[in-house]
Order: C-alpha cells, then structure tokens, then sequence
C-alpha cells in the first residue's frame, strides 16, 4: 500500500521531529546528575531520532513505489463520502464518544442503554421491541452484576 | 524437589472457592475465546478491573483460567464457523473446519480439547522445573542486560508479527516505546509530555491502552466492516479417537516444544506458535497433501502449539517481568496491581509463587478438558448471539473494565483513543502486539539505559562488554539484518566460499 505509506511516512516524520525537539527542551539536571544521559529527555531523544530514521525509510520506499500518486480526483471524494464503510465509522464514532460524553452525567446504566440500542437500531437487522428488551436488559444485567457481584464503581 | 513443591501449592489451591472460581472463568473464557470480536487480551483485562479489589490469588488464577480458556475456545468458531474466535485460532480454521465439513465437527472438537489438554501439559512440565533454572540466570541480569532485552522484546516481536514487512513492526514498537515516556519518569520524577495535563502525570494506563487496541478496535471494525457470521455447523458426539491421540503422541510433544519455545519470546504470541506448529507438523507428516483438508495433525499440532504457548508466555514474566504474549501482558499488569513483583527477585522474595502459578495453569488446564468435553451444545448456542448486540455490550464492559482500575474517567477516554488509532493502524498493516509491548517495556529500557550510564559516569563499555549483553546485541542484529536481501544474499555467499573448501572437485 504505497499511497498508504507514503501519507503515514510524513506523519511519522513530522510526529518524531516533534518528539525530538520537546526532548531537548526538556530540563537536562547535568549538574546535579554527571551529564546529557540522566536527562528525563535523553531517551525520548534517542526514540524520535529512531522513529524519524525508520519513517524516513518508509517514506522513501513509498515514494520508490510512486505512492506520491495520492492526489485524489473530485469521483474519489464523492465515493469516500458515499461509502457505507465511512458512514457506519462516523456514526460508531459518534456513538462510543456521545456514550463517553453522556457518562458522568447520567446514570450509567442509562447511558449503556442508549448506546446499545443506538448501535442495535442503526446496525442491526432485529425489530425494534427486541432491540429495546436487550438494551434494557443487557444494561441492566450489566449494571447489577458489576454493582452487587464484583462490587465494582461505575462511573 | 520441584514435584513436592508443585503437589503443595496444587494441595493449596484446592478449596471450594477458587475451585469454583477456576471452572467458572474457565467457562468464561472459552465463551470469550469462541466469540469472533472478543480476544483472551480483551478478556483478561476486562477481568483484571473487575476482579481488583478481590483476594490475590483467587484474582490472579481467575485470570489465568480465563487465559487458558480463551485460547482453547477459539477452535469452537474456527471448526464450527470457520472463523477463529482469536488469531490463535486461525490455522485451526485450516482443518478443522474442513473436518466438520466431512461430518466430523465432533472427533474434531474432541481432538482440539484434547491437543489443547496436552500442549498445557507440556507448558507445566517447562513452568514449574526450568522456570526456577532461568530465575537464576535472570538474576545476573544488571540494567545493561535489561536494557538490551527489552530492545531484543520489541525488535522481535515486530520482526514476527510483521512478517511481511518488518519495518512496520519496528515502527509500531518504537511508537509504543515513546508512549510510555509520557508521565512522571522515574529517575528525576520529572512529567515529560504531560504538557500540564495532570491526568497524564501518571503516564498511559496500561489496562486502558490494551482494552482499546484489543477491544474497542474490534469492535469499530466489526461494525464498520459488517462482519457477518456463516452457517453454525452441527454437532453430535464430542470424544477424541484414541487412536488419533496415539497416532499423533510425535507430533503433539513437538507442537508443545515449539509451542513453549515460541511463548517465552517477548510479546510474539499464540497465533505465531500455532502457525509454527503447523507448519513444522506439515513438513514432518507423511501425508502433507491432506493438510488443508482436513487432517488430525494438522489441527492436533495448530492447538497443541497454541495452548502450549501459553504455558510458554508466563515463563518470561515471572521470571524477567517481560510478556511472552500480549495476554500475558494483561496478566504481568495484573499481578502488579495485585502486589506481586515478578522479575529475577522472585526466585529469592517467593520462590514458591513460581509454583503457585504452575498449579493454577494446571487447574485451569483440567478444567478446561472437563468443560471442554461437556459443554458443547450449550456453548455453540451463544455464537449465534449476532454480532450487532454483541459489539455495543462489548463497548460498554470496555469502558467498566478500563474506569474500574482507577475510577478515573480519563482512562475511558485513553481506551476509545487507543481504539480509534488502533484501527486504521490495524488496516495499514500495522500489528498491535509490539505497540502494546513497546508501552509496557518502555520504563524499563528509559530506566535502565539511563541507570546503567549513572552508574558507570556515562561509559557505555558494560552495555558492550558483558557476556550477556554480547548474546543480546547478536540476537538483535540477527533479527534486524536476518530479513535484508542484500545480507542475505552476501551470507549466502560467503557459506557457499566456505562450504566449497571443503567439497571434493570433480576429476574429468
């Protein structure tokens, strides 16, 4: 997958000279420890030179393979955008973090409730009344067995 | 010695409670195994934030009775449905499922509980006599060892588990290192990227990153791919042929070896050992040709090597706190939460838990023949749970699990980040497991790199100069240059140079 690669690579790149330049901006306690290599930012330093060498590599392998070639025509937008794939991702996306929102703010098990039967209702195939006897259920099983069993806090 | 030790913890372990506790996680666990979307890594840690505030041994044979049970139930789904319940599973796809096709579902069935029985055999018989021998090599172990081991652990798991492209193991293992430098470090306790976020002062959760990567990934790429499952195969009779056993008793000890072998490398796994396994069996069989259609020693020698690796994974953490596996990663976690310190200093603070853990693995082994044997029709009933109830309940244990350990709201978040980067990496071909052994070995190279240079005012010469660290940085370079073309060819070469000194020349 050159194309893949060659987005990946830059990021990579970009992402380590990141890690490399917060390393040496952090405090280097030479005084106090003998030298550079007691640093907190010594390691990280060592991993963002590594991670840049070995994204470099992939990079140039993906360019080598012309995944440079990534400039995608108006068709491909519209095909991203139509994609079921891409919709189901959005909406799974937007369930899980509206759940992770919800949490803290309401009941628990009324929040699992909510995203079991959005994800029953939007992906599955069953009628509606079966989707919301096992969101009912499932949350609140789920509910009393970490409560009561394994006595464990819900958030 | 090691036999009376072995008798005395099993004696132990035998009361009501954790009896109880080993048949139920057991059952858990093949349930967790045999569901396509569910992982042993996922179960495992799930299990760790449940089962925290529980007694220590009870907790940890808990989890390792749902280890055991995962890995084996993966062969149900892979013979019935001819998709593997975890990747350990997926070469038991390659004649099992070819087996029940023939009407066999149950001798195949039978044949893959029994192989598994034998392969956590084999692993006992490794974890409760050489373990204590290889504690006391690991105690000669400095930083400059450690140092170079937990590199070799990331090296090579990447080399394994990327088998096609290397590069892109390193890569997720290097990543995975960087990720655990945020946080406190542990010379100067000074937060590094942490960019004032307290939450982030403790550095990544581990448990966290582990139930994203194994769980939510699986859950956001079973919905966005619309995984659907095939036609669930009957069953009837589920006994093993003895015969077949007999017939296989070479095979078996040598998928356990392989198996045993394959788990004590640093995070490379079970679905490696299982395919290893295989391939070995296939070379070795007189009729290779049936392989892929449905042969015994096929799927004898794939489930042998897997549950073998189990056995084999729990070595390395006990005695160097390095996973073999990415479960047995949740497990090392596990055993920290619960105030154990597995590493080189067990054989001298508690010799004896080495043994405690065998007995446990071998518990949970026999309950795993026993449900394993009798509980077929009533486990085949949950696969048709559809995948689309399943993966949303899925989603939510995933943020218990991970908000259990800590109360932390934080962690539910680290959990569905983990998840969201995990499956574009996974698409890319990018393999979790050295990510996730890179997060856990992380402190460990930052601290003993940086340890052993304090120590030695910045010299270097210990890191090059010790016996041991010379055999570490020869298997490091092995498995970095052991796939480059141009090496390759020039070893090849040179053998041949050398090789021809030797040869008689033909007289014309």
């Amino acid at each position: 997958m050159p194309k893949a690669d060659f987005i990946m690579g830059l990021i990579l790149m970009v992402l380590s000279l990141l890690v490399v330049l917060e390393s040496l901006k952090l405090p280097r306690f030479e005084k106090d420890w003998g030298g550079f290599y007691a640093a907190p930012g010594f390691v990280p330093l060592i991993l963002g030179i590594t991670l840049f060498a070995m994204s470099l590599a992939l990079f140039v392998r993906a360019v080598r393979n012309q995944g440079y070639k990534i400039v995608p025509g108006r068709r491909t937008f519209e095909n991203f955008l139509r994609s079921k794939a891409v919709h189901r991702w959005c909406l799974a996306m937007a369930y899980a973090f509206g759940f992770f929102f919800l949490l803290g703010h309401i009941y628990f098990y009324i929040a699992a409730f909510l995203v079991i039967f959005a994800f029953i209702a939007t992906f599955g195939g069953q009628k509606l009344w079966v989707g919301l006897t096992v969101s009912l259920v499932a949350s609140g099983l789920i509910y009393l067995v970490f409560t009561k069993i394994f006595l464990v806090p819900l958030p | 010695m090691g036999v009376v030790n072995l008798v005395n913890a099993l004696w132990g372990l035998i009361t009501p409670e954790i009896l109880f506790s080993v048949f139920w996680a057991t059952f858990l666990g093949i349930i967790v195994g045999m569901l396509p979307g569910l992982t042993a890594t996922m179960g495992i840690a799930l299990l760790t934030g449940l089962t925290f505030q529980w007694e220590s041994s009870n907790a940890i044979v808990i989890l390792i009775a749902m280890y055991v049970g995962a890995i084996y139930g993966g062969s149900r789904s892979a013979i019935l449905v001819n998709i593997p319940g975890t990747p350990a599973n997926a070469a038991a796809c390659l004649d099992g499922h070819p087996l029940a096709l023939q009407g066999k579902a149950g001798e195949a069935i039978g044949i893959a509980t029994s192989s598994s029985f034998f392969g956590s055999t084999i692993a006992l018989f490794f974890m409760a006599f050489f373990t204590p021998y290889l504690g006391q090599i690991a105690l000669r172990f400095q930083s400059f060892e450690f140092f170079w081991l937990t590199l070799f652990g990331v090296l090579i798991c990447g080399n394994l588990t990327a088998p096609e492209d290397p590069l892109k193991g390193w890569i997720s293992g290097f990543l995975g290192l960087f990720l655990a430098m945020i946080g406190m470090e542990a010379i100067q306790a000074y937060p590094r990227f942490a960019y004032g976020q307290v939450d982030l002062y403790g550095g990544i959760s581990m448990i966290p990153a582990l139930v994203g990567v194994y769980g939510m990934t699986e859950v956001i790429q079973t919905t966005v791919e619309a995984q659907r499952r095939g036609k669930i195969l009957q069953v009837r009779r589920v006994l093993p042929r003895i015969r077949d056993l007999l017939d296989n008793w070479k095979n078996i000890i040598r998928s356990g070896l392989i198996g045993v072998f394959v788990g004590a490398i640093p995070g490379v796994g079970e679905n490696i050992a299982s395919f290893v396994a295989y391939d070995f069996a296939r070379r070795a069989s007189k009729n290779p040709e049936k392989f892929g259609k449905g042969s015994v020693e096929g799927l004898a020698a794939a489930e042998t090597g897997d549950n073998a690796c189990v056995g084999g994974a729990i070595i390395p953490v006990l005695v160097l706190a390095v996973p073999g596996s990415p479960p047995a990663a949740v497990l090392l976690a596990a055993m920290w939460l619960h105030g154990m310190r597995p590493g080189p200093l067990l054989v001298i603070e508690a010799p004896n838990y080495i043994y405690e853990v065998s007995a446990m693995f071998l518990l949970a082994s026999v309950a795993m023949l026993i449900l394993g044997l009798s509980m077929v029709r009533l486990v085949v009933k949950i696969l048709r749970v559809p995948t689309e109830i399943l993966m949303p309940i899925i989603l939510v244990l995933c943020a218990v699990g991970s908000f259990a350990i800590s109360g932390r709201v934080f962690d539910i978040l680290i959990m569905l980040m983990f998840g969201v980067i995990g499956y574009p990496l996974r698409k890319m071909k990018y393999p979790d497991a050295p990510l996730i052994l890179g997060l856990i070995l992380g402190e460990m190279l930052d601290e003993n790199l940086r340890r052993g240079l304090i120590l030695n005012a910045g010299s270097l010469m210990p890191f090059f100069t010790r016996p041991i660290s010379i055999i570490l940085i020869i298997m490091i370079l092995m498995t970095v240059f052991s796939r480059n073309r141009y090496l390759r060819q020039a070893a090849g070469s040179v053998k041949n140079s050398v090789y021809g000194l030797f040869r008689r020349k033909k007289v014309e």
